[in-house]
């Protein structure tokens, strides 16, 4: 579908509806601890889009 | 978004490592990922964790996955609607097919800081965390990941321009086979990305990162100064 791997909102958009398409939310995933640690995906999801 | 897929994250000491062959397709192919799926992954736009499963999947021979630019935002600011249903697949077989090159082992960063290789080895931790250490890797040279994934655009690397301009100050090689490490391993998945677009050939992510190099207490170093 695309030779770059970084895609935008209309690339999505014309294969929404491609059966083989998977979306994945990345933002659930916590990890890491003191300096490494990063936010968890609820607390991403608080706040907010 | 609608349509989006939940991927758990495994459980290990460094929670950040790609999951083992057989568990890493057993879960995605579980999830009704497989060998013809196309995976688009998004994430909030400002740690790169969508680039972080990207090169999972990459890492695993799937080349048809690709990262929503600007993240969830971007499809926000489109108008386009969210939802909370999460949607299901049948299982699908994924199969995976290990490209070793996408990633540096421990030994093979270990021979860098022990000056036995000519790779090189950035540390491109994003500043806030990289600000609460007080050293760095022994060899490893500075480039911040908030450079070269712009924080505070969100979801995207820096433009060819200032690209170009981090490659060119710290007069790097594009040739060389080049490992990006970070805290834990997904900060760097996006550098490595960004190298990648920057024209470097070699690129690979030393997985374990600072959580495995400080915990099994490897050869290390005090931060240079102006290290954020």
């Amino acid at each position: 579908m695309s030779d770059d791997v970084f895609v935008d909102v209309h690339w999505l958009l014309r294969g929404i509806d491609n059966p083989r398409l998977r979306i994945v939310d990345a933002r659930n995933v916590s990890h890491g601890t003191g300096a490494a640690a990063s936010p968890s995906g609820p607390e991403q999801y608080a706040a907010g889009p | 978004m609608p349509r989006a897929h939940e991927l758990a994250d495994p459980q290990t000491p460094y929670a950040a490592r790609v999951a083992p062959a057989e568990r890493f397709a057993n879960l995605i192919g579980a999830k009704g990922i497989g060998d013809d799926s196309i995976v688009l992954a998004y994430d909030a736009g400002t740690i790169p964790f969508a680039a972080r499963i990207v090169w999972n999947l990459r890492y695993y021979g799937h080349m048809e996955a690709y990262i929503l630019a600007g993240g969830i935002r971007e499809w926000v600011d489109a108008g386009k609607p969210l939802t909370q249903a999460v949607p299901i697949f049948a299982p699908a077989v994924f199969t995976p097919d290990v490209q070793p090159r996408l990633r540096a082992t421990r030994d093979e960063v270990l021979a860098v800081a022990e000056g036995r290789s000519p790779v090189q080895l950035l540390e491109t931790q994003r500043e806030t965390t990289y600000a609460q250490r007080e050293r760095d890797i022994a060899g490893a040279i500075r480039l911040s990941g908030s450079q070269l994934l712009e924080d505070s655009n969100g979801g995207r690397i820096a433009d060819p321009e200032t690209l170009a301009r981090l490659v060119s100050e710290l007069r790097l090689d594009r040739g060389k086979r080049t490992i990006v490490s970070c805290g834990s391993g997904v900060s760097a998945a996006g550098s490595y990305f960004a190298l990648k677009a920057a024209g470097f050939a070699d690129v690979a992510v030393y997985d374990g990162s600072w959580l495995e190099w400080n915990h099994d207490d490897l050869p290390t170093v005090a931060k240079a100064s102006g290290g954020a």
